[in-house]
């Protein structure tokens, strides 16, 4: 089945800089409230009187203990913040900055509490002059002092799970899981931080802080994480419709239900999908809309890759499914410019296809430039043919082998570079918004290409698939 | 962030950090903080350190209550390094708060009248803590430990906490490095007492 009857496109489009620079300002707002949060503990902590008189070890110990615990716990839950899913650090950062910030956040905010729980166990085996673990069993009879301790084993396990060589080593599924410990790990160690910290205990000011940094992160997380998408499952009731095939290897993936106009979003966003059957129900997987947001259906189209990919090929009609999101700023809402080229490889296409969908455009304004394998394989190849005539886009196929080297085009055996290449195809592409989707390695290279043929880094969008 | 926004956080942040830093050393001058008595007998190095200070002795240490013993009511009296260490013949094991009229060092020499109040019992997490408080004309002059109890070393604080107490006529005092859990539960007897008067 292909596609031939399009969503009208977007009328209108705000192109320029002004739009740069009030994206710029929220996120030096964002930023900057992030780094006054650490500021604003760091002071309190001053104020009281934390470095004053560092004579000895165990007053010195004290300190690092006190300022380390207070600074970990603000990251954290800035942490939180940042993989919570909230739709205005989305629209500022988009969901895959937020996630590589809070993947950089995590060893930080480890080795932190790392140093807070053995300054703090050495400063009072000092003090009590007993041996470190002596006096750590004799502090573990403490309740508060014991949850603490728990927090900190998960997050040790949170964390050691997530990096690079342990990740490889274990599934998705069990990362997922332990890493949901991580919430385990925030509310274990609240109650020794309001009973026995002396930063927070019997200080109103601090109390307070702490209690809304607290509820903020807690409302946002239960909200948009939890409630929300509830709400808007039963509120949709969306279903798999029918499932088409578009190549060797990939699917489409038609959702129908109540309301689906209501749904929002915009072409180029993704949405995390939940299939909602015993198996699967637990883990949502990210995917783009393959199609414009319309009032009839959500369409996702997916390649085959293992795993997860596998059983979306397969789903049976009538199978419920929840959607969280939409997510992503890899939309029109970036754009800075009248001319676009929109560049797609494999099954980098289905955001690309739902772009020339619905961006404002006159004809010959769009460049696709879609690298494929041979056209049996490439998903969506008629219809983003059928929507370029259309609309009166340019479509160039760069069919065939991968060229030599990092080149992201076919091989052509000339001997051209990309940069040459690109400028006989789009001859004008400084003017142009550029649009990748693909591979990572193969992104960085068109990226590459694309900054040496003096586009501004303002004008290149990115949206890398494996993430 | 962009380097004009960077600079003006990274500037009002270190602003913000060095006063902050000012004030909270000013703090200690005002206050006193843990700074020595007037006497000047015990430095707050030693103070904080509780395992190695040796202030005071004999009297005291015998009568603050140590390990698990049952829920003991033996009231202490905090001996004052500084005052007369002979004075107090602690009257230890007069259960419940029956004033216990030997009270030690207190400027006794009152012609004001002197007030005492008792507060809360509070559970540090090493055992119950429980102040009684003398004022005569607003001012703090005794503290008595109705219950006091804690292990491993922290019972040496109590002396101390007494002491930083009435210096700082109320709990407007700092913490006591290594005895967090025993400052934070005389701390808030001591505030449930004051807030009798």
């Amino acid at each position: 089945m292909i596609q031939t009857v399009f969503t009208q496109p977007n009328q209108r489009v705000r192109l320029g800089m002004k739009k740069y620079l009030e994206l710029k300002r929220g996120q030096d707002f964002i930023e900057g409230l992030a780094w006054f949060s650490v500021i604003a503990v760091t002071a309190m902590f001053l104020i009281d009187g934390g470095v004053k008189s560092l004579t000895d070890p165990a007053s010195i110990l004290s300190a690092i203990d006190r300022l380390t615990a207070l600074v970990a716990t603000d990251l954290l839950l800035i942490d939180i913040l940042l993989i919570a899913r909230i739709p205005w650090i989305d629209h500022y950062y988009g969901h895959d900055r937020a996630t590589t910030a809070h993947k950089k956040l995590g060893k930080p905010i480890l080795y932190l509490v790392i140093a807070h729980f053995v300054s703090a166990v050495v400063q009072y085996a000092i003090v009590a002059n007993t041996n470190v673990i002596a006096e750590f069993i004799s502090l573990l009879s403490i309740g508060d002092i014991l949850l603490a301790t728990g927090a900190f084993v998960l997050m040790v396990l949170v964390v050691v799970t997530s990096l690079n060589f342990a990740r490889k080593a274990i599934t998705y599924e069990a990362w997922y899981l332990v890493h949901i410990f991580a919430y385990g790990s925030v509310l274990l160690a609240i109650p020794h931080q309001f009973s026995t910290g002396s930063d927070i205990a019997g200080k109103p000011i601090a109390m307070t802080y702490w209690i809304a940094l607290y509820l903020f992160v807690l409302v946002n997380v239960v909200w948009y994480r939890i409630a929300r998408p509830i709400v808007r499952g039963i509120r949709h009731s969306l279903r798999v419709s029918t499932t088409v095939r578009e190549s060797s290897d990939a699917t489409s993936i038609y959702l129908t239900g109540k309301n689906v106009a209501k749904l929002g979003g915009a072409a180029g966003q993704f949405y995390l999908v939940r299939i909602l059957n015993s198996r699967d129900w637990w883990r949502p997987h990210p995917f783009s809309i393959s199609a414009a947001p319309n009032d009839k259906f959500v369409r996702f189209t997916v390649a085959d890759r293992g795993d997860d990919t596998k059983l979306m090929q397969s789903l049976k009609p009538g199978t419920p499914v929840m959607l969280e999101g939409p997510y992503g700023v890899f939309t029109e809402e970036r754009r800075t410019k009248e001319k676009l080229v929109l560049v797609a490889a494999g099954i980098g296409i289905p955001p690309i296809r739902a772009l020339a969908e619905q961006v404002a455009a006159r004809p010959h304004d769009v460049t696709i430039i879609y690298r494929l394998r041979n056209q049996e394989d490439a998903a969506l190849l008629a219809e983003t043919r059928a929507l370029a005539a259309q609309r009166g886009f340019r479509l160039v196929e760069l069919e065939g082998r991968r060229g030599v080297g990092t080149s992201w085009m076919n091989a052509d055996y000339s001997g051209r570079s990309d940069l040459d290449r690109l400028k006989d195809i789009v001859p004008n592409v400084t003017d142009a918004d550029v649009y990748i989707c693909g591979p990572t390695a193969w992104t960085h290279s068109v990226e590459k290409t694309m900054k040496a043929a003096g586009v501004d880094a303002r004008q290149i969008h990115a949206e890398e698939f494996a993430w | 962030m962009r380097k004009s926004t960077k600079t003006a956080v990274g500037v009002i942040g270190l602003g913000i950090l060095g006063l902050s830093y000012q004030l909270g050393t000013a703090a200690t001058a005002s206050t006193g903080g843990f700074a020595s008595p007037t006497d000047s007998a015990t430095p707050l190095a030693q103070a904080s350190d509780l395992a190695t200070a040796t202030p005071d002795p004999t009297t005291s240490s015998a009568t603050v209550a140590q390990g698990s013993s049952a829920g003991s009511k033996s009231t202490n009296t905090a001996p004052k390094p500084t005052a007369s260490k002979s004075a107090s013949p602690a009257a230890s094991a007069s259960a419940s708060a029956s004033p216990s009229p030997s009270a030690t060092q207190s400027s006794s020499s009152s012609n004001a009248a002197s007030v005492s109040k008792t507060g809360d019992a509070v559970e540090s997490g090493f055992g119950p803590v429980q102040v009684k408080v003398t004022k005569v004309s607003g001012k703090i002059t005794e503290i008595t430990y109705v219950q006091a109890m804690a292990t491993h070393g922290r019972e040496q604080a109590f002396p101390y906490l007494v002491q930083y107490a009435i210096k700082a006529n109320g709990s407007g005092f700092g913490n006591l490095s290594g005895a967090t859990f025993t400052t934070n539960a005389f701390k808030r007897s001591l505030e449930s007492a004051l807030a009798k008067f």
